[in-house]
């Protein structure tokens, strides 16, 4: 036993001893990314390709890592990045759950208190129907649940009041349709929602545009309406915006990256210059384009501002469905 | 059996909270629902309460219900001896709650080097130079092979510092 | 081109030098992310993505199709070995694989294992192959009702779990529906038993229940006289490979497993873990050795392990024909294959042959691969058993405490599994059976998710599960197979009741 005492004294110092060795100045240690769930999800995805771009770039010297903090919608994540209050080496990345979780306080935490560093990229919602639906058009679809909301039930691959479900909340609203009235089925993943509205199950389905492209281009689906604010290209060049189609809202799935709470100013600096740069470099925009992201790039400032934009929206748009109390 | 008594017991109260909770204590949903989120609890806890219940019965009863023939009959797991170590058995629950204490503060090598070692001088020291050569391989050895073969990151602990 | 050109063509693809290099190494990787507890396929396979970046696509999906299937062979070997389940779909195999190995018959359980693998990843393909889109169109009658039904079919399992007292089967089976009810609730957004601790918000975690239940309870049951008694190693007794007698014995439940896991798996989308429990269910009424199920018969290993292995292999059908991932493991290939460029779903094989012939037929060369790779790893696994007592319990600990931290990074998932170690030895003390704890985890939360989306989508009408074919036949089915040992009983009663009349 004593030995092995002896060793981990060893280790112990040796440890110590390199951590002193460091520089002051940033970065000197190495980063920690963290990712608010599972592995292959677009959260783990986001933050994998931050961390390959950083490192084939060249752009972080020290050594990087993602690590996986899973549950609870990201409730998990923030705790633990709350945990790590002052520590500039934890970046972590969200999307729009991080505000309405906060909203209807899932999170404990307030995500104001983290420190935006930038929007990276987007990705709209899409409304799909059957091929062989009646529904031609976003109008049709429209029109009918105007008529009566519960003669067409959606699916959505979360929980009601969560990203698909208010998406379509939104458009309803604006329509003049009381969003309370919708018949949301909330399904596990994308994968059964999709089975569910090619088995007829369901009469349209809200879902991410990624997600939805090789139904698309397969045509056992179609796509009535995209969420954003002008038609995207590619596959679907076709489909109009909810705008075109008589709605005038737009619905953004956003993600950006953001330090832990009370980051130093010196460390804000070195990643408003570094996340821009990795924007603009060759890997970062390979990558985006083999996952078919939308590149939304906005600094720091600008970023901020659209959070709290984005909060007043989501706050408005939960009170009236009643997800605020 | 008096242990059985207090385990079905034990059980019985645990069936009752879960359907106290169950029909008190599950938030209203914000939206409109079919058939609520407490509906298949309150099933549950119900069924669970009565199951628990007929259980207690049973153990005060004494053990007749237990089908001894049938049980002979198609090999049900074997009655666990009397045997019980108490002192082991404490000690190695203790440590496996210190390892999962010390696992992310340390990481995963050196809390788990701390956990085998001790491990080995509670239960068998005799062979300690080869044990303490398979520790460091299950400590550090395994680290690198999750961290490089298999890219899952274990927590380093201090060896963070080192940017291992 | 015609159905034999094409093959052959997959085969030109499959057997170049470097397709089966990536054939190798993915059943390789897989097999070890299998043995590992905790590190399922999922994760193994999502970790793995990026070294695909630069492959060919019809490499880099050879390589991701061979760690599914190497995980799913491999997920048994901890089961049997030490009764820690690899995977979720292995946790079955701990019921008779590990009784089979305290009994000195690691050796043959192994290596029904690896048969059962082969035999149903095998047929899978060639179900792909054959009548892969029609699989995949029928596949889309499986809606909520049909899931309500599928799993309410599956719960009749448990009084095939049921060791001496039904009362207690059934109480345990309460129980892992009740654990199931835990987290946020997906039809309606609140958090149920969370007890306002964000982990819990996700429910807990199937297998960390499961290695606590089962792994951590035999540590404790060994420790608890390990010095008292006179320790019996549990070494091999008897061969490593199957007799005559386990061969016949096997190959029924190898066929029922396969036909079973495949319609529950593959087609209706059930996934791998309710695949093998309802092979078990299976085996439980229809082997000639029932009774003997549960204290180490070979059809308690050969059935669930080739039904797991045929849910995977139906689940490529799902994300190849349809382009819809019918398992976690097969949504993180979707994703790859997205970024590879290729866009799964019915148009596949109108676009890419090259690329899903060449995927069929290295399928075929991977499961021979995981047969030859694993068959003489049998008699390296039971060497494991030869460890002093001591060194092993050191180990699974060690093991248990990996695998269960790797599946979400979360400590508190170690008190849980050390928690549910203790409960696992408590039930044992008192002879409350464990299996049908983790029936009811596995079937309960997909069984009220299935019934309250199919109630949303009939404004509350009962009628939807009984007025649909497929899930009135499984409702039926259910109701036959509960039934059943108590017609003897009725129809005596009623021939008297007449009689008397």
């Amino acid at each position: 036993m004593k030995k092995i005492a002896l060793l981990v004294a060893l280790i112990v110092i040796a440890l110590a001893a390199s951590a002193c060795a460091g520089g002051s100045s940033y970065p000197s240690k190495p980063l920690e990314i963290v990712a608010p769930a599972g592995a292959g999800g677009g959260w783990d995805t986001l933050a994998r390709t931050v961390q390959r771009s950083l490192e084939t770039e060249k752009l972080y010297t020290q050594p990087t890592s993602v690590v996986n903090k899973v549950g609870g919608g990201g409730a998990v994540g923030l705790a633990y990045v709350f945990s790590k209050k002052a520590d500039d080496y934890e970046l972590v990345v969200y999307s729009p759950p991080l505000i309405i979780n906060t909203l209807n306080k899932t999170f404990e935490q307030d995500y104001k208190q983290l420190t935006p560093l930038a929007k990276l990229i987007t990705d709209y919602q899409v409304i799909l129907v059957k091929a062989d639906s009646p529904y031609k058009t976003l109008g049709d679809l429209i029109a009918a649940l105007k008529k009566d909301p519960l003669s067409v039930k959606f699916a959505g691959a979360s929980s009601p009041g969560s990203m698909d479900h208010l998406a379509i909340a939104k458009l309803a609203k604006k329509a003049g349709i009381d969003p309370n009235k919708l018949g949301y089925v909330a399904f596990n993943d994308v994968g059964s929602g999709l089975t569910a509205l090619l088995g007829g199950n369901v009469g349209f389905m809200s879902t991410g545009v990624g997600e939805a492209i090789p139904q698309i281009e397969a045509k056992t689906v179609r796509a009535l309406g995209v969420s954003s604010a002008e038609r995207r290209g590619g596959v679907m060049k076709d489909v109009p915006t909810w705008k075109e189609a008589g709605v005038d809202v737009t619905y953004e799935v956003w993600r950006g990256i953001f330090g832990a709470p009370e980051m130093s100013g010196d460390a804000k600096k070195y990643w408003a210059d570094t996340l821009k740069k990795m924007s603009a470099s060759k890997t970062w925009k390979e990558s985006l384009d083999k996952l078919q992201w939308v590149d939304a790039y906005a600094d720091a400032d600008a970023f901020s501002k659209f959070l709290a934009e984005e909060e007043k929206s989501y706050k408005e748009l939960m009170t009236d469905t009643g997800f605020i109390k | 059996m008096k242990e059985e008594r207090f385990a079905s017991i034990a059980l019985f109260l645990f069936a009752a909270a879960y359907l106290a909770m169950a029909l008190l204590g599950i938030p209203e949903p914000s939206v409109r629902q079919v058939l609520g989120p407490e509906a298949f609890p309150r099933v549950i806890g119900a069924l669970m309460v009565l199951l628990a219940g007929l259980y207690v019965l049973q153990t005060f009863r004494g053990a007749a219900s237990e089908d001894e023939e049938r049980a002979a009959v198609i090999g049900a797991d074997e009655k666990l001896g009397t045997l019980f170590d108490f002192k082991t058995v404490a000690t190695m629950l203790g440590l496996m709650l210190a390892y999962a204490f010390l696992f992310e503060p340390l990481g995963y090598p050196i809390a788990t080097l701390l956990m085998f070692c001790t491990s080995v001088a509670v239960l068998d020291r005799r062979h300690w130079v080869r044990d303490l050569i398979i520790a460091l391989f299950a400590s550090f050895g395994l680290y690198f092979v999750f961290s490089f073969l298999l890219r899952v990151q274990l927590p380093a602990g201090p060896l963070r510092l080192l940017g291992l | 081109m015609n159905f034999f050109d094409n093959l052959a063509m997959g085969f030109g693809v499959a057997l170049t030098p470097l397709n089966l290099f990536y054939a190798f190494v993915g059943v390789f990787l897989g097999t070890v992310i299998g043995v590992l507890p905790g590190i399922g396929p999922m994760t193994g396979i999502a970790l793995l993505i990026p070294i695909t970046f630069g492959l060919p696509p019809t490499s880099a999906i050879i390589l991701m199709a061979g760690i599914y299937y190497g995980a799913m062979y491999g997920g048994s070997t901890t089961s049997i070995l030490v009764n820690a389940p690899g995977e979720s779909s292995s946790v079955v195999t701990c019921f008779d694989g590990f009784q089979m190995a305290k009994k000195g018959r690691a050796g043959p359980a192994l290596a029904a294992a690896a048969i059962g693998s082969f035999i149903a990843g095998t047929f899978a393909t060639l179900m792909l192959m054959l009548i892969g889109p029609w699989i995949a169109a029928f596949a889309l009658n499986f809606g909520p009702p049909e899931y309500f039904a599928l799993m309410f079919a599956g719960l009749t399992v448990v009084t095939s779990l049921a060791g001496r007292s039904l009362v207690k089967a059934l109480l345990a089976t309460t129980i892992g529906l009740a654990i199931a009810t835990i987290g946020i609730d997906l039809q309606s957004g609140v958090p149920r038993y969370t007890f306002g601790n964000p982990e819990m918000l996700d429910g807990l975690e199937f297998l960390v229940v499961a290695i606590g239940l089962f792994a951590v309870s035999e540590v404790i049951v060994n420790l608890s006289d390990m010095r008292q008694a006179v320790q019996e190693r549990l070494s091999i007794k008897g061969g490593l490979w199957l007799n005559a007698e386990d061969w016949r014995r096997a190959i029924p439940a190898f066929t029922r497993g396969t036909l079973s896991g495949f319609f529950v798996g593959g087609i209706a989308g059930a996934g791998a873990a309710v695949a093998s429990f309802v092979s078990y269910g299976l085996e439980k009424k229809m082997s000639k050795y029932k009774d003997e199920l549960g204290s180490g018969a070979i059809e308690g290993v050969a059935g669930p392990e080739a039904a797991n292995n045929a849910a995977a292999g139906g689940a490529m059908i799902h994300l190849l024909c349809l382009g819809i991932p019918g398992s976690g493991t097969t949504a993180i290939m979707l994703g790859a294959l997205l970024m590879l460029g290729l866009q799964p779903g019915p148009l596949l094989f109108q676009q890419n042959p090259q690329f899903v012939w060449g995927l069929i037929a290295s399928m075929y060369v991977g499961n021979v691969m995981l047969l030859v790779l694993n068959l003489p790893l049998v008699g390296m696994w039971v060497k494991i058993l030869d460890i002093p007592l001591y060194l092993l319990i050191v180990f699974i600990i060690l093991f248990s405490f990996l695998g269960v931290y790797t599946m979400n990074n979360s400590v508190q998932d170690l008190w849980l599994m050390v928690v549910f170690g203790v409960i696992g030895y408590l039930l044992r003390r008192f002879d409350i059976p464990a299996s049908p704890i983790i029936l009811g985890m596995v079937l309960g939360d997909l069984m009220e998710q299935a019934m309250r989306q199919s109630l949303m989508i009939s404004d509350g009408n009962l009628g939807i599960f009984v007025t649909r074919p497929i899930s009135l036949t499984l409702l039926l089915i259910a109701v036959v197979s509960i039934t059943n040992p108590y017609w003897k009983h009725i129809g005596r009663g009623l021939r008297k009741l007449l009689g008397a009349a």
